[in-house]
């Protein structure tokens, strides 16, 4: 397997112009598409947001918001394979710093590679999992989340009471292949009707040792063999807790504490001839948060955020080929951010505004990678206002960037001022919709893009997108007792990346390098269709549904000086598609997900020699309620598929999940 | 917990296999070549962690390249960052740094013959290889020299270095020498070139060459070294060891990518990053003061080479590879050693040495 010594060879004992030579311009992006729960039934949201509620997440064959996510619409999941991969998310072609990830209404951030990992949190305890291109159509938004190409939101379950109790909560124990193990609990106490305390815990242990085939070359008569996926294990260890306070009816607060651990192998790319492992991972992520509102009357309205976190990273490879014979990098970031929205709206409710503001400081103590410390203040601040016109609704936010860095004794980011438009207009009528969106917004470089040794450049420029997109839906339904309901969408996108930085981990997961593509271009095509139907067999309810998703994507470099002009990028395929179908009766769920994705190529000059195959995944679960438990059993590629998303990171074949919740 | 005890020896005997050959190297005679023509060998090391290093075969009659004629033929693939290529007793010898491994492959048909694991720890990364009679001498990152008998590709022996990540060497004088970079101590470099007895393969002498002591090429009784210097404040420096004494018998300051040396000429490129231009140039092995020459005398207008990356040379030819943007296709281009441009072609990904077959 290839070290990160390799990373050093190329940069620092090779000559310079070195230093890209093994950099594969690789982008994030690998086309899933579903929408589960489309938009119609829910006014305060953009037409063409999407969103996966608990009762479904409780029944698909997912095991973390990493598999979750890449059934919604336009999202690529990158994933490094097994429980403990990496698993980044990029929407419509944009690269994955473009999706803004929010954790209970608050982005979790990291200034130093500006990747989030998916893998890091689980299904368990998620109320709804939804994806918004451009900006959330909502009123009270951090301006924090309104500043990214599409938001990604994680919502965590409120506790709720039965009459008489006071106490609940629920514990699940889940078996999986590889020796996957994974406790997770819940215990909910209604204080007093105004206070409501939650703890939640999860404990992950994954061995992961599956077998793959590793192919010697891509032509089918080449050798192969069968391995086992080495290094690949993990333990994790989380305890969050929320606090719920309603102290009148006009004023209330949310707030929460998270605590994170983990330790994870890093197997690195199955190496030819050479498959040692060897290099490893510890996290330690800390936050506290807090979301106060207060209602002044039926117009004005008062909202804070507040956050504190504390990340921890260290990386151990014992192989590594320096003096002391290993190497070891300790990360730490912390982070302290303050955010105020005023809103108003009319007594109609056809009229509103806002003005939110965000403000950040970070910092970052690397010291083996960074001579200095970096630290970046940040101010976002934005003016919303939406107006509401019979079945007209127009949004239009303006939103103003500063960012200062400092680097002491280094160059450090210029100063940046950026003011970026959102405009979107949705006419919604009984059988369909019709809305468009533009944003204008871009990515400030990261502390790796910038200062990490030798790679970063202080001198880079943010990464700009412009985002168009036209969304057009008809939905029907007919009977009552014989319920059907059916929903249509098509939508074309054009986004344009300019000045692209990006992140590539050089040959391991943890040590990432920045390259700058120059342009891209991306023309998209996303189809829908829902289709419910619920009715009555022998007194029981059934309950039928479908989701399919097609997306075409061209993303091409759009950069005519460029070797590989007009190829598409990489990692991107042009076709790609969703499938799921759920059937509940009598308590009983059965379901089905599919995801297919053509061709890639694994790096910008589209050639045989460089193309991924076209895979597709099958996946079933059942699930049955009895009295207080859920058993959930899932089979994860069902066929067995041999498939890779990221080059010479093997994916897991067929392997099984059985779960039990107790509720009590 | 027997099932994992059962399948931590699973996982142990797997591993024991991991450095291993294939199931099936694909050794069959089922789909032997024909004999391969007139051509060039271009080695291409591909992209880091995709295992797509490349051996391209150009042929001269047919005027076409054939990427990676190794893997259509032996279907499998070099592996991980094959970093350099000699030839000697009819075949090719391949080093690939992250596979941990050389590859010997037949010249006349680039068939595989035998793949030959570096163990001499966990993580060796072998680097460069240099060869005298019927031995290979291989430097590999984690501080030794594998000398290999190449009759029965085994490592007979093993120098441990005393300078830090021993790479670039070169055999004058029945003397081995090896150039320490420290590079993965960056920015603590080292400075060493080793001097080592081929007979007794005892060290002779350490030469303090400079920091970050690079490319090596030995010419009539002399060692010509590349000082690479710190991309900093410390500049590139090309020495000269009198082979004779060890001693550094002439140093300049010549900004050096990459170079090779012809007759009396050392040809060399350069790329200047503060200005993104690249050069051409010549000087003459005893004056490594004078003032360089121009290397490509003459090139059609329509041409041009992007990022100049490895410099070699047969019988007739100059080669210089072009590493574009480092991620997509490269180029080789062909001069005589008057530096007329003769011919160009298109390459797999950053390619590096070329050897040609007759």
């Amino acid at each position: 397997m290839s070290k990160k010594s390799i990373i050093s060879i190329i940069l620092f004992t090779l000559s310079f112009c070195e230093l890209f030579s093994q950099d594969s311009l690789r982008t994030v992006i690998l086309d899933k598409v579903e929408v589960i729960d489309s938009a119609m039934h829910d006014d305060n949201k953009q037409s063409s947001s999407q969103k996966i509620k608990k009762e479904e997440l409780k029944a698909l064959p997912v095991y973390d918001i990493g598999q979750a996510a890449k059934y919604l619409g336009g999202v690529t999941i990158k994933d490094y394979g097994g429980t403990n991969g990496l698993k980044t998310i990029s929407v419509r072609g944009l690269g994955s710093l473009h999706t803004n990830l929010l954790y209970d209404g608050v982005s979790i951030s990291n200034t130093q590679s500006g990747q989030i990992d998916l893998s890091k949190f689980s299904v368990n305890n998620v109320e709804e999992l939804s994806l918004d291109n451009g900006n959330r159509i909502m009123n009270m938004q951090t301006a924090r989340s309104l500043a990214s190409g599409s938001v990604l939101s994680i919502t965590t379950s409120r506790p709720s009471f039965s009459l008489n109790s006071k106490t609940n909560g629920d514990l699940s124990l889940t078996y999986g292949s590889f020796n996957l193990f994974n406790i997770n609990g819940n215990i909910n106490r209604k204080v007093n009707e105004k206070l409501i305390i939650n703890f939640n815990s999860e404990i992950v242990n994954y061995e992961g040792s599956y077998p793959y085939t590793l192919h010697y070359g891509n032509g089918i008569n080449d050798s192969s063999s069968i391995e086992r996926r080495e290094n690949n294990d993990m333990f994790s260890a989380k305890i969050e807790s929320n606090i719920f306070a309603d102290f009148s009816s006009q004023s209330t607060l949310k707030a929460k504490i998270y605590f994170y651990y983990d330790e994870k192998g890093l197997p690195g790319p199955t190496t030819l001839y050479y498959l040692k492992s060897a290099q490893r991972i510890w996290n330690r992520d800390f936050f506290a948060q807090s979301a106060f509102t207060h209602h002044f009357n039926k117009n004005l309205s008062y909202k804070t955020h507040l956050k504190a976190s504390l990340n921890y990273t260290r990386y151990l490879d014992p192989y590594y080929n320096n003096n002391q014979g290993f190497q070891e990098d300790i990360y730490k970031q912390n982070e302290i951010y303050y955010n105020n929205i005023i809103a108003w709206q009319n007594t109609a409710k056809t009229l509103s505004f806002s003005l939110t503001n965000d403000l950040s400081l970070s910092n970052l103590d690397a010291k083996n990678n960074y001579e200095f410390n970096p630290s970046r203040f940040a101010s976002f601040s934005a003016i919303t206002s939406a107006y509401k016109y019979q079945k007209l609704r127009i949004d239009f936010n303006i939103l103003h960037t500063f960012t200062k860095d400092w680097a002491s004794k280094h160059k450090a980011f210029e100063k940046q001022n950026h003011i970026s438009p959102f405009l979107s207009a949705l006419f919604k009528s009984e059988n369909y919709e019709i809305s468009l969106f533009y944003k204008d917004i871009f990515r400030a470089p990261t502390f790796n893009d910038l200062y990490y040794n030798v790679v970063g450049t202080p001198n880079l420029k943010p990464e700009k997108t412009k985002q168009y997109n036209l969304h057009t839906a008809l939905f029907f339904q007919f009977g009552v007792l014989n319920h059907h309901n059916i929903y249509f969408a098509a939508d074309f996108y054009h986004n344009k990346v300019t000045d692209k930085i990006v992140a590539v981990p050089r040959n391991n997961l943890f040590i990432w390098s920045m390259v700058n593509y120059g342009k891209v271009l991306i023309n998209g095509l996303e189809f829908k269709l829902n289709y419910t139907n619920e009715r009555i067999i022998n007194q029981e309810n059934m309950k039928f549904n479908i989701n399919m998703i097609y997306n075409y994507q061209y993303a091409v470099d759009d950069d005519k000086n460029s070797n590989t002009y007009k190829h598409q990028i990489q990692y991107t395929p042009r076709h790609s598609g969703n499938v799921i179908a759920s059937i509940n009766y009598k308590k009983l769920t059965l379901a089905y997900t599919l995801s297919a994705v053509g061709k890639r190529y694994t790096m910008n000059q589209n050639t045989e020699r460089n193309s991924l195959p076209a895979y597709s995944e099958h996946s079933i679960s059942l699930s049955k309620t009895i009295k207080k438990y859920e058993i959930k059993l899932s089979c994860n590629n069902l066929t067995n598929e041999q498939y890779e998303i990221v080059k010479s990171y093997p994916m897991c074949g067929r392997n099984y999940n059985l779960s039990i919740k107790y509720k009590f | 917990m027997r099932k994992l005890f059962n399948l931590s020896v699973l996982f142990a005997l797997l591993a024991s296999f991991c450095a291993c050959e294939p199931t099936n190297p694909g050794e069959d005679d089922t789909n032997a070549p024909t004999q391969l023509g007139k051509g060039y060998y271009v080695l291409c090391e591909g992209t880091m962690g995709r295992n797509n290093s490349s051996l391209d075969f150009y042929d001269i009659v047919k005027q076409s390249n054939t990427i990676d004629l190794f893997q259509s033929i032996n279907g499998q693939g070099l592996g991980e960052t094959a970093n350099d290529m000699t030839e000697t007793l009819g075949n090719l010898y391949i080093v690939a740094t992250g596979s941990n491994c050389v590859m010997s492959v037949n010249k006349r048909t680039c068939k595989k013959l035998a793949l030959i694991p570096i163990t001499t720890s966990e993580n060796p990364q072998p680097r460069n290889i240099v060869t005298e009679g019927a031995y290979g001498y291989v430097s590999c990152f984690d501080g030794h020299i594998c000398i290999i008998n190449l009759q029965t590709n085994k490592i007979d022996k093993t120098i441990t270095t005393q300078g830090r990540n021993p790479e670039q060497m070169a055999i004058s004088n029945g003397k081995l020498y090896v150039a320490c970079n420290g590079g993965l101590d960056y920015p603590n470099y080292d400075n060493k070139v080793e001097v080592y007895d081929l007979e007794t393969l005892n060290l002779i002498k350490t030469i303090e060459a400079g920091i970050n002591p690079g490319n090596m090429i030995a010419k009539d009784g002399y060692i010509y070294a590349q000082i690479r210097g710190n991309y900093g404040d410390i500049p590139q420096e090309l020495i000269k060891i009198n082979t004779q004494t060890d001693e550094i018998e002439e140093r300049a300051n010549i900004s050096i990518n990459s170079f090779d040396i012809v007759g009396d000429k050392i040809i060399f490129t350069n790329t200047d990053y503060a200005t993104y231009t690249t050069s051409y140039k010549t000087i003459p092995t005893n004056n490594l003061n004078a003032a360089a020459e121009d290397f490509i005398a003459n090139m059609p207008a329509d041409k041009s080479i992007m990022s100049p990356y490895k410099i070699s040379h047969d019988e007739n030819n100059i080669f210089i590879t072009d590493a574009k943007d480092y991620s997509s296709n490269g180029r080789c281009f062909v001069f005589d050693y008057a530096g007329n441009y003769v011919l160009d072609f298109e390459t797999f990904t950053c390619p590096t040495k070329v050897i040609s077959k007759q």
